[in-house]
């Protein structure tokens, strides 16, 4: 298992095309994925766009990133590098 | 069963004739029970996986075949397909059938519904608008499952004959106008959505065909006759025949008609008519026309899952203004309530619709959503003549709040500096009765006024114009509607204010030669009727015309009306033979 932190640095947070992109990679990894905020004990599936965008992760949130498999640290250290490129929204 | 057919009829709107494949349209689906299985779940999955594929590779098909036409609707499209290949909604469906053994359609109905109701429930209205989405989606797989035909008309071959109990703003919003022969209705009349579409689009079109869903059979061969209101499946042949010749001949009609379509309409004593377009953003013909006489701004609103923003409505206005090359482009307000319903401004319940929070009603009650339009609107003006309409006016009072907010935007744009048409005339639609009994106060106050027929006449009669039941009672031709429009005319022109008629009447080649001689010099329809209108205008005088107009506010009773207008056509047909 191996987990990372990422805070959102753009502007619309983990909604419409940025959760696209998240939950894409997500499903490029074979990995099982989760996603929390640190402070909260539920973690929801990375590679359901739904559950993302029923978090309702905006701007600012920290999320940790939980990978367990075969390619975990790939896995968590591709999907925090894209949150903190900004989705492109920078 | 086979080889019997069958004959209905309705009222025809649009005209022409055409044949064409029955595609039933059943929105509706039968009601999914919570059923369970004591076999092995395997067959269940498979039944499964199966919708999936097959769901998936209908959303694509929409996808392309909506981008292929550069329609923004395709996003939402992308989107569902998206949420499909959900993969927590996925193992969530494959446990409710391998645990709780619900069968596929019942354990879809279960997991995509708790989904909905996720994301519904969240603070962000635009997260919140998905679950619509997710239902959809739910549907697409449980008539996969049931063995139900795709509900999409966004997907229909060429020459179909879509028959349905109704058709509303966001079904018709996906059709592929040249895939559609024919459209057969239960319900609608001459002034419903569905028969403005087909009138706009030259689509052959029978409304108000009573038990059509149920006598009609899928996937039939069938003849739409919208001359005669007549529809026939399985036709014989001496029946095809007859309908072909009869085909050829409204042909040859429309086709020496359409000389005319480029030209000035004028009457043979030389008194022009200025021939006004309507619009709805969607195939949109211009080149006809002198003027637009009613832009309809509903139809931004029509696909799409949120209200669409400021800049959003700013472009697409510029887009009719650029499109519109120095005419003048009439921009109506928001016209939704009523029998238009739009997916991203859900809006209570009413009893009485019609005589409800409808069209500026409501946008005076939702203060930011008008003041987007009219900032939009004004923006826009900046690019090319424009007059602002609004629609729905009982009193001055509606006017005055309307015309102040509007004011309020103006300083806005002042203070940011941003241009727009300061001396733009802004003008009210006249359809309630209340208002259109003070036509002369009106004309003092407003810039200019249109003339909407369809509701002033069913306000006028109080007759439901959309419900069958009482459409004896809508009565577009009765000496009180005719007198009213004498009253606005005269009130107007004494006032040096412009006024024009855009509702149906206005197209209805019936209509016209009276409409002129009431002394109206300004007609606004769709571009469908612009060849036979102008052809109409151009075969009397004015003389004439003021002369019929004359004796048909002498009438005491529609049907006198009807018959002095029979007559006088064939009058005037005899004369040109």
């Amino acid at each position: 298992m191996f987990s990372m932190q990422a805070q959102l640095i753009n502007a619309s947070g983990l909604h419409a095309r940025p959760a696209s992109d998240f939950v894409k990679l997500a499903k490029s990894f074979a990995s099982r994925i989760t996603v929390r905020r640190p402070e909260q004990a539920d973690a929801v599936n990375a590679k359901s766009i739904v559950m993302i965008l029923s978090q309702g992760f905006c701007k600012g949130t920290t999320i940790e990133i939980t990978a367990e498999g075969p390619d975990e640290e790939a896995a968590a250290m591709a999907l925090a590098e894209l949150i903190h490129s900004g989705f492109g929204e920078m | 069963m086979d080889g019997a057919s069958i004959r209905l009829t309705g009222i025809a709107v649009s005209g022409g004739i055409a044949f064409g494949h029955t595609f039933l349209y059943h929105p509706e689906l039968p009601e999914i029970r919570c059923d369970r299985f004591e076999t092995p779940p395997e067959p269940h999955i498979a039944a499964y996986e199966h919708s999936l594929h097959a769901a998936a590779e209908q959303l694509s098909g929409i996808c392309r075949s909506l981008q292929a036409r550069g329609r923004d609707a395709a996003q939402i499209f992308a989107a569902q397909l998206e949420i499909l290949q959900d993969e927590e909604m996925d193992i969530c469906v494959r446990g409710a059938i391998a645990e709780e053994r619900l069968t596929a359609a019942a354990a879809v109905e279960q997991v995509y519904e708790q989904f909905a109701q996720l994301l519904a429930q969240t603070a962000d209205p635009l997260i919140a608008a998905r679950a619509a989405d997710i239902r959809d989606i739910k549907l697409r797989l449980q008539r996969v499952l049931l063995g139900l035909e795709s509900a999409d008309l966004s997907l229909l071959p060429p020459g179909t004959v879509l028959v349905a109990r109704d058709l509303f703003p966001s079904d018709t919003a996906l059709l592929d106008p040249s895939c559609i022969a024919a459209i057969v209705t239960e319900l609608g009349n001459q002034t419903s959505h569905t028969a403005i579409l087909a009138k706009g689009l030259g689509i052959p079109a029978v409304l108000a065909v009573r038990g059509a869903m149920e006598a009609i059979p899928p996937h039939t061969v069938c003849a739409v006759d919208a001359l005669s209101g007549e529809v026939f499946c399985r036709p014989e042949e001496a029946l095809c025949v007859h309908l072909r010749s009869k085909q050829a001949s409204f042909q040859e009609d429309a086709l020496r008609q359409q000389k005319y379509r480029y030209r000035q309409a004028v009457t043979t004593d030389g008194v022009p008519i200025e021939i006004g377009v309507n619009i709805g953003g969607q195939n949109d013909d211009l080149a006809s026309c002198d003027y637009c006489g009613l832009f309809r701004t509903e139809f931004l609103f029509l696909d799409r899952q949120i209200l669409p923003d400021e800049q959003t409505q700013f472009a697409e206005y510029c887009r009719v203004v650029e499109q519109a090359d120095g005419k003048l482009v009439t921009l109506r307000t928001l016209d939704i309530g009523g029998d238009k319903s739009v997916p991203c401004l859900p809006l209570p319940k009413e009893d009485n619709p019609f005589l409800g929070c409808r069209a500026l009603r409501l946008t005076l009650n939702r203060r930011e959503l008008f003041r987007s339009q009219l900032r939009a609107a004004l923006r826009a003006s900046a690019y090319g003549p424009m007059q602002i309409l609004y629609p729905m006016v009982g009193s001055l009072t509606d006017f005055r709040r309307a015309k102040a907010l509007t004011r309020e935007v103006m300083r806005e744009l002042d203070t940011e500096g941003v241009p727009y048409r300061r001396d733009i005339p802004l003008g009210i639609m006249i359809e309630i009765p209340s208002i259109a009994l003070l036509a002369d106060m009106a004309a003092d106050e407003v810039d200019f006024a249109s003339i909407g027929t369809n509701d002033l006449c069913q306000y006028l009669c109080a007759a439901d114009r959309l419900n069958p039941a009482v459409a004896e009672y809508y009565e577009t031709f009765s000496p009180a509607v005719l007198r009213c429009l004498r009253e606005i005319c005269r009130a107007f022109d004494r006032a040096g204010k412009p006024v024009s008629i855009c509702g149906e009447m206005a197209g209805d080649t019936r209509a016209v030669k009276l409409l002129v001689g009431l002394g109206y010099r300004r007609l606004s329809m769709s571009s469908g009727q612009h060849a036979a209108v102008k052809a109409a205008i151009c075969g009397f005088s004015l003389e004439e015309a003021r002369v019929l107009a004359e004796k048909a506010l002498a009438c005491r009773t529609q049907e006198e009306v009807l018959r002095l207008l029979d007559e006088d056509r064939s009058c005037g047909s005899a004369l040109l033979v």
